[in-house]
This record gives C-alpha cells, structure tokens and sequence, in this order.
C-alpha cells in the first residue's frame, strides 16, 4: 500500500516525533509507514485521516490507484 | 524505543530469573519438592505478570511494536524448541561432562532460558529493520 504521509507531514512542517506524540505511536512506526514499511491498522489509518482532515482514501491507495 | 527497553528488562529479568534458579538448585539440592514446585510457579507466574505489565503499561507498545514483539515470539519458540531437544538428546553426554544429573535441573531454567532467547531473537529483528530497512 502507498501513502502521502511524509508529503502531509511536510506541507503541515510537523516532524516524525510530533507526528508520533499526536497519534500516540512511536517514531519509528511512523518513519516505518512513510517508507511504506508498514501498513497501519484501520483505527490508526482514520486517526491519520482525521488528523490531517482528509478522507483516508487520499492519504492512503493501492499502486493501481495512483 | 519502547520496544528496545522491553527486550532490555526482558535480558535481565530472565538473568535474574537464572541466578535465583541457581541459588535454589545450590541451597536446596538438586532434587525438586513440592513446596519447591510451588515457588516456581510463583515465580513464572510473576515473571509474566511483570512482563505484561511493563508492556502495557509502562512502556505502551503501539500496534507495530506488538506485532514485531509477537513475530519474535515465533522465531524464539523455535529456537526454544531446538535447543530444548538438543539438550534432552545429549543429556546424557552433558551429565558425564559436568558431573550432575541434567535431567533434575533443566526444566528451573526452561523459563528464563525463553526469556533470553526472546529478548536477544528481538534485539536482532530490531538491528536487522534498522540496517535492511
């Protein structure tokens, strides 16, 4: 699965540790899912998605989306 | 790194596990009695509530973490597995070796012995994600 979150992350100027804090994960979970690493579970995709006020469909797509 | 420190407390919990277990085999012989069989299940039983603890509480695992902890699970089971086999084959060999009978004092230090393996098995996956990404 693809992602925009570093994309997000940068347009916002929020670093991977504030990013953590606000989601209650680890840095490096979050490092793991902008390298595409690591799929997040449902509740933490729609945390992202909320966080960032977008549907969850535009942070997170298939390769055949794109 | 929550999950780092996990494996941390996980090394020295099974030493210390591994020196007490000693310290009972030395004071009171090698042979187990049932008051014995009650302590140890003491002390399993809280190794494990310790390590629940420290996991859900005071270091709050987020889900990739607790996935990554139970994945290293299967891998020391494994090795658990292997070495426990190893052991049971060539107790015998060991016994004459050391002068002891391996078959009255393997299983004290079954659980410490996993504690280890899963701590280290762990630390390596851990090490592993960083450099191969």
């Amino acid at each position: 699965m693809k992602n925009k979150l570093r994309v997000l992350r940068a347009e916002r100027n929020i670093s991977q540790e504030e990013l953590a804090k606000m989601l209650n994960v680890s840095r490096q979970t979050i490092n793991a899912i902008e390298r595409e690493k690591y799929d997040p579970s449902l509740p933490l995709g729609l945390k992202i998605a909320k966080l960032f006020n977008k549907p969850v469909e535009e942070i997170f797509f298939t390769e055949d989306e794109r | 790194m929550n999950l780092k420190n996990l494996y941390v407390k996980e090394l020295f919990l099974g030493f210390g596990l591994v020196i007490i277990e000693t310290l009972i085999a030395v004071f009171l012989g090698p042979e187990i009695s049932r008051l014995e069989h009650l302590f140890q299940i003491v002390i399993i039983f809280n190794a494990y509530t310790v390590l629940k603890i420290w996991r859900k509480k005071e270091l709050k695992l987020d889900e990739r973490e607790n996935i990554l902890f139970l994945q290293s699970g299967f891998v020391s089971v494994f090795i658990f597995i292997v070495i426990v086999v190893s052991v049971f084959l060539i107790q015998k060999e060991l016994s004459s070796e050391f002068d002891f009978s391996i078959k009255y004092i393997w299983g004290r230090f079954l659980l410490p012995c996993f504690l280890l393996i899963h701590a280290i098995t762990g630390y390596i996956q851990l090490k592993r994600d960083e450099f191969f990404g």
